[in-house]
């Protein structure tokens, strides 16, 4: 069995082995021409090719996320706070200071009603 | 194996001296250009794979320690293209028997020493040559790095960076299956 199949990987080698490629010299002149556009390009941008330039735009990425999240969240509490700042200054309800006409109304049924002059 | 200084052209081409990949060209070319036509078929597209392959050889060198060798190395990176191509051939025309397997994939057949003229040569090779094309790719791998290029089942085992166990059992199943295919392989 084993000497059959020694027999058969002989076989095998022997006509698969028969069979080759020749290179083709045009590839290598090909592969130099490509690694010489490579070299020409400015090492900034080759950098950009590369997987450092990926983690370093992704750590930006998050950083500047980051950074706007928390600038919105400040906007919106000091937003609150501008707006009871101006709700103090002119009432919450509206009536910057002034006596309000339901008030008014109020303290005139008040005087009509007990026929008193209330000051 | 190898009647040149290895570790010299190794060392080269970390240092990325120009004239090292024409170097590593010389001794592997063919072996990386036979790998490539017997695994795609197409002496074109093999080619393309051989000159991506330089590529890569040229950006990794500086980092390559030569422990598995400049040989395995080199075929390692040719049979991880071939892999990506076949993988992305969406469709892939069925190779018909009549047409010369040989001439299809750019390879040429050497008259084989001591061959039982009673045979011939031509027709039991293109015969094997079909039968080993309709082999799926993981075994074609194993049968064209074991029986075409002469590696050992270390050389394969480093180059397909599988265990040797799965070398040995796709090398079985490759082989019965090729008996099926032609018969008595003898």
């Amino acid at each position: 069995m084993s000497e059959e199949r020694g027999r058969e990987e002989a076989l095998l080698a022997r006509v698969l082995g028969a069979a080759r490629a020749e290179a083709d010299p045009e590839v290598l002149a090909r592969a130099r021409a490509r690694i010489a556009e490579v070299g020409e390009v400015p090492s900034p941008l080759r950098w950009l090719g590369t997987p450092a330039a990926l983690a370093t735009a992704i750590t930006l990425f998050v950083v500047v996320a980051g950074l706007s999240l928390a600038l919105t969240r400040n906007d919106t509490s000091s937003g609150r706070e501008s707006t009871s700042l101006v709700s103090a200054l002119i009432g919450d309800d509206g009536s910057y200071g002034l006596p309000s006409s339901s008030a008014a109304r109020a303290s005139d049924s008040v005087t009509l009603d007990s026929g008193e002059v209330a000051r | 194996m190898a009647d040149w200084d290895e570790s010299e052209l190794i060392a080269r081409l970390r240092a990325r001296e120009p004239q090292a990949l024409g170097e590593l060209f010389v001794r592997l070319g063919s072996a990386m250009t036979t790998l490539a036509s017997s695994m795609l078929r197409n002496r074109d597209e093999a080619n393309d794979v051989v000159e991506d392959a330089l590529l890569r050889i040229h950006q990794a060198a500086p980092g390559f320690r030569g422990e598995r060798g400049l040989r395995t190395w080199t075929l390692r990176i040719v049979a991880n293209l071939c892999r990506d191509r076949l993988r992305r051939r969406r469709f892939v025309a069925p190779n018909s028997d009549d047409e010369d397997p040989f001439e299809r994939a750019g390879l040429a057949l050497d008259p084989i020493e001591d061959w039982d003229h009673a045979l011939d040569q031509g027709v039991v090779a293109r015969a094997l040559e079909h039968a080993v094309e309709a082999l799926p790719t993981d075994q074609r791998e194993v049968v064209v790095m074991r029986y075409r290029l002469g590696m050992s089942h270390a050389e394969i085992m480093d180059s397909l960076g599988v265990p040797e166990g799965t070398v040995k059992s796709r090398l079985a199943r490759a082989v019965a299956a090729l008996r099926e295919r032609m018969g008595r392989l003898e």
